[in-house]
């Protein structure tokens, strides 16, 4: 009971947000509650007893990839940024998608296929995993970060 | 202990030695003969691995080992005709290249929708600023077109690869076998990653932006992106359908069969009206990624074995012609004009882009006759309507290509130019394209080793090690 009321609360902050994401005028305000949504999203992992994922989505959606978003608008801020109507084919089409998809998501049974239970997201297990199933992975994430900062500075260098 | 994985940490370590060495050696030269040591040495080092399964998420298979080499045989070539315009460019591109190349050869080995992923991405994010590395309008606008797609693409991949591990609980594609169920969630995950992978397929009606990146890229990567960068994709589609999708193949295949049809039509008679080569050239190259579509859409049939022999055969032998021919217009030019009387301006160019030329065509005995051969073959074993349709198109379309391919030979050979003066032939470049046409030629000539090995690769990673 107290784990429904919860969720119903978060999951109307969560729509409320992601609506406001869209359909605001001001991109920075966007970008706020944008940055509600994801805190949002931390709140639903640790209530699945995620702690784990719960304080990555907070330290890299909600700390790393907004102030990142809100660089990106402070620097481009001169220019007037191009808002798209919202038409009525559109409006339309969306609906139609967001229906579909929740129908035949709903029609599934998820529960069947619940993914590793024994799995637990402790900072240990996850540090085991990370640094022997999945150090491939790792170390070829590294070397693409390292290949998109190269990338970044040899673009932003000027010439000769 | 590490011994599976020793290709990748040449690439990975001379990349990283190349961008520190970038600041303090002036002779540019010296970090483009380092980056063709390393590829050189990566490519020695494939015969020495051994044949394992590490973590359950990285398989050493001959099917692995097929693709490596047909990645490091490009690289080399692109990075040989990359040492003409030394001036040009600066250590970032050999780095960024290799660290491409890296991604490529840890996507051979994959057998884990994460590993996949990772990779695929190591390999693509390198390539946006290789695309654009002249930093001038044409090049942005190629680099930054390549950009959207690409991304757009990735993330109908990683739907479709959260909605397959929702499904089935495990990301290794070997056990997703078991427990895949054909569902409406099944085979909605199968078509984001069909549209997904068409995209870096360059598949119709995925194909628009490779026309505009080949042109607008640097001569040398277009050859990368062209050969290497899309045969990523079948390469993953290989794996990820025939391997963790097969129980639900029927639906699949048929989506391939029509992909197939109407993206080998569709590339060769688009590429007729073409005046700019390496916009042909993308054309073409569209249309052979029809053919080898033609070998997944076959793959729920009984021949499934002979047509994975066949794509093989078919991504080795495309990759150095389109590689070889993209290296020629290094020398001669872009525009098809440039081309007139190019037999007395550039003679061994000339030469050697004929050669690479009627191989596409699919001459007899060179190697593009013989994988289009077995291509047809594997259409025509399967049989039944979609085997015959897609076997007569195949033969239509390889007529239709005669026209445009044999326009540039007639150019080269039988045209007048306005001004006959020699252009000058660097020999990097030429190395590059004799090598190209040696491959082209060994392989025409000795296929029957080539094929078996080929067939023992496909064997190989339907079992799993």
């Amino acid at each position: 009971m107290k784990d429904l009321i919860m969720f119903l609360i978060l999951s109307v902050i969560a729509v409320v947000s992601s609506l406001f994401v869209f359909l605001s005028k001001n991109i920075f305000r966007g970008a706020l509650s944008l940055s509600l949504l994801l805190v949002t999203m931390a709140m639903f992992f640790a209530m699945l007893n995620a702690e784990f994922i719960a304080a990555v989505q907070i330290l890299v959606y909600a700390g790393g990839v907004l102030v990142l978003i809100l660089f990106a608008i402070m620097l481009t801020k001169e220019r007037e940024p191009s808002v798209s109507e919202v038409t009525t084919s559109r409006a339309v089409a969306l609906i139609a998608f967001v229906v579909l998809s929740l129908f035949y998501l709903a029609k599934h049974t998820w529960e069947k296929y619940v993914p590793e239970k024994e799995f637990s997201a402790t900072g240990a297990s996850v540090g085991t995993k990370l640094f022997q199933t999945y150090v491939i992975p790792f170390e070829a994430a590294s070397f693409l970060l390292l290949a998109a900062m190269i990338g970044a500075i040899y673009l932003a260098r000027r010439r000769g | 202990m590490v011994g599976y994985i020793v290709p990748e940490i040449i690439i990975g370590a001379f990349a990283s030695l190349i961008i520190l060495l970038n600041y303090t050696v002036t002779q540019r030269k010296i970090l483009g003969y380092l980056s063709l040591l390393a590829v050189a040495l990566a490519f020695v080092s494939l015969f020495k691995l051994p044949r394992m399964t590490a973590w359950g998420i990285y398989a050493v298979d001959d099917f692995a080992i097929v693709f490596k080499a047909v990645f490091l045989t490009v690289a080399f070539l692109v990075i040989l005709s990359s040492l003409k315009d030394i001036n040009k460019r600066e250590g970032e591109y050999y780095s960024l290249l290799l660290m491409s190349l890296m991604g490529m050869l840890l996507l051979a080995s994959s057998i884990d929708l994460l590993m996949l992923y990772v990779a695929l991405e190591l390999a693509t994010i390198p390539s946006f600023i290789l695309a654009g590395f002249f930093r001038d309008k044409q090049t942005s606008e190629a680099a930054m077109k390549y950009f959207v797609f690409a991304v757009v693409s990735s993330g109908l991949i990683v739907f479709g690869m959260s909605l397959l591990y929702g499904l089935t609980g495990t990301t290794n594609i070997y056990e997703m076998i078991n427990r895949l169920e054909l569902n409406t969630v099944s085979i909605l995950a199968s078509l984001f990653l069909v549209a997904g992978f068409a995209f870096k397929m360059a598949a119709f009606p995925f194909h628009a932006w490779a026309p505009d990146v080949y042109q607008g890229s640097p001569t040398p990567i277009s050859a990368f992106l062209s050969s290497a960068s899309k045969k990523m994709g079948f390469l993953a589609v290989l794996r990820i359908f025939y391997i963790a999708l097969s129980p639900i193949a029927n639906y699949w295949a048929l989506a391939f069969a029509i992909l197939a049809a109407l993206t080998m039509t569709y590339g060769n008679i688009v590429a007729l009206s073409q005046t700019n080569i390496k916009r042909m050239l993308a054309y073409s190259s569209i249309g052979h990624a029809g053919y080898i579509i033609i070998a997944l859409a076959l793959l729920n049939t009984k021949v499934a074995i002979f047509a994975i022999a066949a794509a093989l055969l078919h991504i080795l032998v495309h990759a150095v012609m389109k590689a070889g021919a993209f290296i020629a217009g290094i020398v001669a030019g872009e525009n098809i004009e440039d081309y007139k009387g190019l037999s007395k301006k550039a003679p061994i160019t000339a030469l050697m882009l004929t050669i690479l030329l009627l191989s596409l065509i699919g001459v007899p005995p060179l190697a593009g006759f013989l994988s289009k051969f077995y291509i047809l073959l594997s259409a025509i074993y399967a049989g039944g309507s979609v085997g015959y349709v897609l076997a007569v198109l195949l033969v239509v379309n390889s007529a239709i290509s005669i026209f445009y391919y044999g326009r540039i030979i007639s150019y080269m050979y039988w045209a007048k130019a306005e001004n006959e003066t020699k252009i000058n032939e660097p020999l990097s470049v030429t190395l590059a394209l004799i090598i190209a046409v040696i491959l082209v030629i060994v392989i025409g000539l000795y296929p029957s080793e080539i094929v078996n090995y080929l067939q023992k690769a496909a064997e190989s990673f339907v079992k799993g090690l």
